[in-house]
């Protein structure tokens, strides 16, 4: 055998030192590509299969009404997904275990069901809502997956929907809480596990918001209010009824013909009006409180139509009252008697306490919505004579009981609101004495005018009703109009205060024959509530 | 002599390296055993309790009353 040369060995040592020179370097670049440039990604990927972020959903705040009970709860449903590629049975297979539980759940998802059959379609989520129960049992069968979900729930249904689902969102941050988050370590099945690792940053619930509205009061007034659309055959009618002294509202309804889509709107608060003759108690207060009148007034030109510049003041009902004194005025709704003392007041006086009386700012009641009317700047003879049978100015139903109410509540302004925890705002705008006087008066009214007919005997009222043109291309027609109806009862330390009002009602124009019996009704069953 | 000591120190660090991981880890497993039903039971419990405040709101509303 010839003998290999030197150099043919050195060749093949330099070839396989060569390959293994290759093959470092080949999996240094490899480790370089893993380590450095895929080395991030990796990290990435293996911490989050390592670690688990978990949101902690927060229990949500509930309303509550007067007597603690929910007006607002939460309950927990599953919702129903399919994944084709985890099936394992045929689909009519799935479907007839899940309508063991649901038998109507084909004829519900009719419509996703057919998306499904697309073979394109991997995943579809259905509607139906399943309990945690109905879930545990159909949560072995493959492909089907299930959804956590919460939704709310008004126990007492449409009762305040509106009032509730605006307070949740005034209150919404009060209300949700905070989501809290964990970051924990998992085992390979996904379970939790403890370490020193773990993080975790606890939720903080949603609060309870107490409310002033009664439940009972509420519901009897949104009966009475509904039925009165019918009865009057108006457009829509409102209504509010508030505790005197402490201002809290018991009772917000409303009702209309053609209802609004927007589920929040308050027409209480959104909607404004002139407030008309029920306005003249506060006119005649203020001229009593600032001393412009005295208590033994008479209107001497009573007898006759008041006419300023190219304007004539006429009463209601085209009837003159001689020499009347203030009870009469009221009793009669005199027109011209009311222009006759707002002018021995002047604008200025009457302008103060239109102030006083807030009737020129929102209440700010804890609602979103709320609307008022600028007042204007120039105010001619004929404007401040109007002014003081509320017309001419528009307020919502909310600013003219809370400024009505201070006869109630002893010439005290106590700010209105919805929920227990604000404090009543008080400030005085009338003397006692004047109180005094003004109930005297407003008794007398309610007991000499037709609408006495409608109270029980019991009954002790101190009230006025009104009626408000409504003005339609600047012009004020007979034929849309404002029937109203405000007062409280009883005279001495009223339970409740009440305003009604009702828009153009078709039996009648007249304030007395639609907002007062509508007023009388529910107060006739509020004697039991209360 | 020292030798001998200084194995023994680690022989004896790694015996009880060794026995401190079985006992703890026992523990952990069953904490974490505690952890996992309790999370359940507090789940249940949860879902009753939100299950019976529905069912007492359904129960006391006024709003099925249809007149007074």
């Amino acid at each position: 055998m010839p003998k290999k040369t030197p150099s043919i060995e050195s060749n093949r040592s330099k070839t396989i030192l060569i390959t293994i020179y290759l093959c470092f370097v080949f999996i240094l670049a490899r480790l370089f590509y893993w380590q450095i440039i895929k080395g991030q990604e990796l990290r990435d990927k293996a911490t989050s299969q390592l670690y688990r972020l978990e949101k902690i959903i927060p229990q949500q705040g509930h309303l509550l009404a007067s007597d603690s009970f929910p007006l607002s709860l939460d309950y927990t449903y599953y919702t129903l997904s399919f994944y084709k590629p985890n099936f394992k049975q045929e689909l009519s297979e799935v479907l007839s275990e899940i309508e063991k539980i649901k038998p109507t759940f084909a004829t519900e998802n009719a419509r996703i069901l057919e998306i499904y059959d697309n073979p394109a379609q991997k995943w579809v989520e259905f509607k139906s809502q399943f309990s945690r129960e109905e879930m545990q049992s159909l949560a072995s069968i493959p492909g089907l997956d299930f959804t956590l979900k919460q939704a709310r729930f008004y126990p007492e249904n449409d009762l305040a929907k509106n009032i509730i689902v605006n307070l949740e969102k005034y209150y919404q941050r009060k209300i949700s809480g905070r989501i809290g988050f964990i970051r924990s370590i998992v085992d390979g099945v996904g379970e939790n596990l403890l370490t020193r690792k773990n993080w975790q940053k606890n939720e903080v619930d949603g609060e309870n918001i107490q409310l002033s509205l009664n439940r009972k009061v509420q519901l009897l007034a949104e009966s009475t209010i509904k039925k009165s659309i019918d009865t009057y055959q108006a457009d829509s009618a409102s209504v509010i009824i508030i505790s005197p002294q402490s201002g809290e509202i018991l009772a917000i309804a409303s009702a209309e013909a053609s209802p609004s889509a927007l589920i929040t709107k308050i027409p209480n608060i959104s909607n404004l009006f002139e407030p008309g003759s029920i306005f003249k108690p506060l006119t005649m207060a203020s001229a009593l409180d600032s001393g412009s009148i005295d208590l033994d007034f008479i209107c001497q030109k009573c007898d006759q139509p008041r006419i300023i510049g190219q304007y004539t003041i006429n009463n209601w009902n085209g009837e003159f009252h001689p020499n009347s004194t203030l009870k009469e005025i009221i009793k009669n709704s005199d027109n011209i008697g009311m222009s006759y003392i707002i002018e021995k007041m002047g604008q200025k006086t009457f302008l103060d306490y239109f102030h006083r009386l807030k009737l020129d700012q929102k209440t700010g009641v804890e609602l979103s919505g709320e609307s008022i009317s600028p007042l204007k700047d120039y105010w001619s003879e004929i404007d401040l004579a109007t002014a003081s049978f509320g017309q001419g100015f528009a307020v919502n139903q909310l600013q003219m009981i809370q400024a009505f109410n201070t006869l109630a509540n002893d010439g005290r302004l106590v700010n209105l609101h919805l929920t227990k925890e604000r404090q009543a705002e008080i400030s005085r705008v009338f003397d006692m004495e004047v109180i005094t006087e003004m109930k005297d008066i407003l008794k007398y009214a309610v007991e000499n005018s037709p609408v006495a007919k409608l109270k029980a005997k019991d009954l002790e009222v101190c009230a006025k009703s009104g009626t408000a043109q409504v003005a339609v291309g600047g012009e004020y027609t007979d034929s849309n109009t404002v029937g109203s109806y405000i007062g409280f009862s009883p005279c001495e330390n009223p339970k409740y205060t009440m305003i009604v009002t009702i828009n153009n009602p078709k039996t009648s124009q007249w304030g007395s024959s639609t907002a007062a019996p509508i007023w009388f009704e529910i107060a006739q069953n509020l004697e039991f509530l209360l | 002599m020292l030798n001998r000591i200084l194995v023994a120190i680690a022989l004896a660090l790694f015996v009880f390296r060794i026995a401190f991981s079985l006992y703890y880890s026992r523990q952990i497993v069953a904490e974490n055993q505690i952890y996992t039903e309790l999370s359940k039971k507090y789940t249940d419990l949860k879902y009753e309790n939100e299950n019976l405040e529905i069912n007492y709101a359904q129960k006391n509303a006024v709003n099925r009353i249809e007149s007074f």
